[in-house]
């Protein structure tokens, strides 16, 4: 199993987790856990790397965060996406399927 | 960028709260991965280490989420600053060197900016300030620098001109306009100025108390109103409000208070106005060509100047066939004057051509700035060298570069700031004395103080010198490459270093060479202007002005004698050699032009005679200011009772007619076509009565007392200056006894100005004065400034070269090799700055010449005195280090790395 696991590549967690707080506010371990479960897995956050990079969203104002009670009735902080996040949300979907388009095409070609 | 800057604020005061609500998040996370790895089945020890395997380590995530929420940058500079300042302190010899040295700069450059903005930068007090203009008339054929307005024109313009919301016409305030004010407890003379209703509207002024003038108010016939300045009504009413209702009297004429002006209203640069008192222009009764009142107007918001120049021009034309000419003058006369618009925005007409000056001095005292800046960037090098050792040592402990730089320029901008603190309070001080001292008529002095935008300037004064002289070292840092100098302590200088400080050193000779010669240069021109000859001599003369207005004297015949009669009163005091009177003092800043006809020349035939400066002045004028008489005589009292038409012309006047003074005896001038012509029985030298910088102008003297002048049958000066040669002129005693022999003519005649000669002398060449001194402070701090950094750097060079010079005399060297091997290498240092400054200079002293006279720019005298006597002091200051080291024991040099 730890053979099917890929690397982030740079960047690409502020899309992933733009994306998981698309549906509704989460907080962070749902967002690790969500974001694993969908992709099958081969995804593994590095845990450790997840909370620097939900603040770092916060101070760019792309997602606000809130105190609330979770499933389990436990005090968490729950992420949601902002105007200017949801924005930012396209601008990087788009620029990641340019990306992908054009490294399957360099693939092909080569 | 807001929000950003708000959420590192608020992770930066509640710091505390944002740290313990991330070890909830975080503790919230752990937690339910160790739940999640309990139902995978894993004991509890297991789950709880499984799970701090996969998050990491806790303190370095924590550290990584404060810097992604922005404190750093924050939390950075207060650490920075902290410990610069406790660096700061730990050298009490650098620090207040340096921050004394910027303190200088700073505070001076902090005053100078402030008059700038007070005078030239900040807009007029008036609401939407930029929409006002100036409005004159200027006689383009006659005379370009000559600007008026008449009656016909303002009365035109205001009802046909279509760029302008309301103009206002006001006569122009000089002591003539002066009021005898009495009715109040003693009689008083002050400040008045005349004004059309609508002058204030146009400013946007409303009255404090009561109301300004109405149409009705400045009606011809309306009963007299007038209305206080706050300052006036302050000082006369005691800021009473019973004062509106009140009547004073002026000259005679009994004036309802209808209003008082609000604290800050200025009228344009009137200083100690007292009152504002309705012009009446009556329209039925004005005449063409009586050019004595100025105009102010508001354009229309979208309109311009150039519109409004072309609509005037338009308008002119239409003046001339709206109302009859003036006696004396013809339309053919008007016409043939070139009659041209003549606006600018108003804040030029109460600026005037002061900016120049002040440019100037600006522009000297910022290169002290300069000066003072390379000085504390040579000391923070020599101090950055001594710290390298503590600089690798953080490099070591994993400081990065930046972070190393970053906290270098916070350094330098902590002292920045030091020093403009210190700069702000010397600057409060200067300023008080600069205002002191200035010269007298500086526009707007009362608009000058430390305000917001001199804050803002010295704060950014503060912290962009502290960016220059912090990046030199930095960027030397960052150039002396690679290998943190821990173990090898510094042996032998580094080249790279002693090049920057070379290059600076040589860079503060060449400003303070600049700031030299343009000191130098208005040294020259002082006395040039002090060995010219004003035509007269003003030392040992008091004057003061006596106006004996109609309202109190009616009789036109009465005046003169009663003028007599006080001049032999003042005759006759101890110490008086002489006396004598007129309407004009040489030098004062007013005078009285018109258009002389001189019989059989050419612009006797319609052509239009030149405009030539003219005054009244008594029998024995010439004698008591000491102006030669060239031929022919002075007026005699027999002949002026007599009402002989008689008149005295200068040199210069002569000069344009007849070939020496002698010829012009006999000949015959007179003002307008329906005066007397009166026979010239006198020529006098040429006095240069606009100051010393510009030339004599030509100038016909007239007696007190004329039969047929403009108009009237007998018409007698009643605003005469009273000029009386006195050894005693100026002292207390003299003053109260010429007050005492006047009452004992007259009681109810009040005294004005009374000043020596020697002021109004001292006052034309006040400019003059001021900038000399201004930029010798200016040289004397840059050549102090630049010797003491050059001085420093040799010293500097010495002791770090003192092995080096050990070795050498060990090998051989005399002392004398040692000397000249040392300053030679100062001379060389000082040898590119005086010639990069004298390159400068040459370029630089262009700027001045507006202010200069008798001297050219490139004066060689200048530069012959200047250059080598800095280059004298600068070898003095590479000397004295010079001589340090070849007292450099071998052995002992040897031995102390």
């Amino acid at each position: 199993m730890p053979d099917s696991r890929i690397e982030l590549p740079q960047g690409t967690l502020d899309l992933l987790i733009l994306r998981t707080l698309a549906l509704k506010a989460q907080h962070g371990w749902a967002i690790s856990e969500r974001i694993q479960q969908i992709s099958s897995d081969v995804l593994q956050i590095q845990q450790g790397s997840l909370y620097p990079a939900l603040h770092r969203l916060e101070r760019r104002g792309w997602i606000k965060a809130k105190w609330g009670t979770s499933e389990n009735n436990r005090r968490a902080k729950y992420y949601e996406l902002t105007k200017t996040g949801r924005r930012q949300l396209e601008v990087e979907k788009t620029a990641w399927e340019k990306l992908t388009v054009a490294v399957a095409q360099v693939l092909e070609t080569s | 960028m807001l929000s950003d800057l708000r959420f590192r604020l608020r992770s930066l005061f509640l710091k505390q709260r944002a740290d313990s609500e991330l070890d909830d998040e975080l503790r919230f996370h752990r937690e339910r991965q160790i739940e999640k790895n309990l139902k995978l089945g894993m004991s509890y020890q297991e789950a709880r280490r499984q799970a701090r395997l996969l998050f990491g380590g806790l303190d370095q995530v924590k550290e990584e989420c404060r810097e992604a929420r922005g404190i750093s940058f924050i939390e950075t500079l207060a650490q920075d600053v902290r410990y610069a300042l406790r660096l700061l302190c730990k050298s009490p010899g650098f620090t207040f060197t340096a921050v004394v040295t910027l303190a200088l700069g700073i505070g001076a450059n902090t005053a100078i900016f402030s008059v700038v903005e007070g005078v030239l930068l900040k807009p007029l007090p008036y609401s939407h300030p930029d929409q006002l203009v100036s409005i004159a008339i200027c006689p383009m054929a006659l005379d370009p620098t000559l600007r008026g307005l008449s009656a016909d024109e303002y009365f035109i313009f205001r009802e046909q001109g279509r760029t302008f919301q309301d103009i206002g016409a006001y006569i122009e305030t000089d002591s003539d306009r002066d009021v005898n004010v009495t009715g109040l407890e003693e009689p008083e003379r002050v400040h008045a100025v005349y004004v059309t209703e609508g002058v204030l509207t146009v400013l946007g002024t409303q009255a404090r108390l009561g109301r300004i003038f109405s149409r009705a108010d400045d009606s011809p016939g309306a009963p007299a109103t007038a209305v206080l300045t706050w300052s006036y009504w302050q000082r006369r009413f005691g800021g009473s409000a019973s004062a509106i209702g009140k009547t004073i009297i002026t000259d005679g004429k009994a004036r309802e208070i209808i209003g008082v002006l609000p604290r800050t209203f200025r009228f344009l640069n009137e200083q100690d106005l007292a009152l504002l008192l309705p012009l009446q222009l009556n329209r039925s009764e004005t005449r063409l060509g009586n050019f004595v009142y100025f105009g102010i107007g508001r354009l229309k918001p979208d309109a311009t100047l150039a519109e409004t120049n072309a609509d005037l021009s338009r308008l002119l034309p239409i003046t001339f066939t709206a109302f009859p000419p003036a006696p004396g003058f013809s339309l053919n006369l008007l016409t043939k004057a070139r009659l041209t618009p003549s606006l600018f925005p108003l804040k030029q007409e109460v600026v005037g051509n002061i900016g120049g000056m002040l440019w100037v001095v600006m522009g000297g005292i910022g290169l002290v700035l300069m000066i003072a800046c390379a000085n504390v960037a040579n000391l923070l090098l020599v101090r950055t060298e001594a710290r390298r050792h503590e600089l690798a040592m953080r490099v070591a402990l994993g400081a990065g570069r930046s972070r190393i730089v970053v906290q270098l320029l916070h350094e330098s901008a902590v002292l920045g700031l030091l020093g403009g603190i210190a700069g702000l309070a010397l600057a409060f001080v200067a300023l008080r004395v600069l205002v002191r001292f200035a010269p007298a008529g500086l526009p707007r002095i009362s608009d000058i103080g430390i305000d917001l935008p001199v804050l803002l300037f010295a704060l950014a004064t503060s912290l962009i010198t502290g960016l220059l002289f912090g990046l030199i070292p930095v960027v030397k840092m960052n150039q002396s490459t690679g290998s943190p100098a821990i173990s090898n302590r510094t042996v032998s200088a580094g080249r790279e270093r002693h090049r920057t400080q070379n290059v600076l050193v040589s860079g503060q000779v060449g400003l303070a060479l600049i700031l030299l010669i343009c000191s130098g240069l208005m040294i020259r021109t002082f006395r040039a202007l002090t060995h010219v000859s004003a035509g007269f001599v003003p030392a040992r003369l008091q004057t003061f002005r006596v106006s004996i207005p109609n309202t109190y004297v009616r009789d036109d015949a009465k005046i003169t004698p009663l003028q007599q009669q006080i001049e032999e009163k003042l005759a006759a005091l101890p110490g008086v050699s002489s006396v004598a009177f007129s309407n004009d003092i040489p030098m004062d800043g007013d005078s009285t032009l018109d258009n002389i006809y001189v019989a059989d020349h050419a612009n006797e035939q319609g052509g239009i005679p030149p405009l030539r400066h003219f005054q009244f002045v008594s029998p024995g004028y010439f004698q008591t200011l000491a102006i030669p008489i060239l031929a022919g005589r002075d007026f005699s009292w027999a002949e002026i009772y007599n009402r002989v038409p008689v008149a005295v012309v200068s040199e210069s006047f002569v000069r344009d007619y007849w070939p020496t003074p002698q010829d012009a005896l006999g000949k015959r001038i007179r003002l307008s076509a329906a005066d007397d012509w009166r026979q010239i029985i006198g020529v006098v030298g040429d006095v240069h009565d606009q100051g010393m910088d510009r030339p004599p102008r030509r100038t016909a003297y007239y007696p007190p007392l004329l039969a047929n002048f403009r108009g009237r049958a007998l018409y007698a000066a009643r605003n005469m200056d009273f000029i009386v040669r006195t050894p005693l002129a100026g002292s207390e005693g003299a003053l109260s006894a010429m007050r005492q022999a006047l009452w004992s003519v007259d009681a109810n005649l009040p005294v004005a100005r009374m000043r020596t000669m020697n002021y109004y002398y001292q006052q034309s060449m006040a400019r003059t004065s001021f900038t000399l001194v201004m930029l010798g402070i200016a040289g004397g701090m840059a050549l102090l400034l630049g010797i003491v950094g050059l001085y420093g750097v040799i010293a500097y060079t010495v002791s770090q070269r003192t092995r080096e010079i050990g070795v050498r005399m060990a090998l051989g060297a005399q002392r004398g090799n040692i000397l000249s091997l040392i300053v030679n290498h100062g001379l060389s240092i000082v040898f590119y700055g005086l010639i990069t400054g004298m390159i400068a200079a040459l370029a630089i002293t262009r700027l001045l010449s507006s202010l200069l006279f008798g001297v050219h720019p490139g004066d060689p005298l200048t530069y012959v005195i200047v250059v080598p006597t800095l280059g004298i002091v600068a070898m003095l200051a590479c000397y004295l280090p010079a001589r340090r080291a070849t007292k450099v024991q071998p052995m002992a040099a040897l031995r102390c790395d």
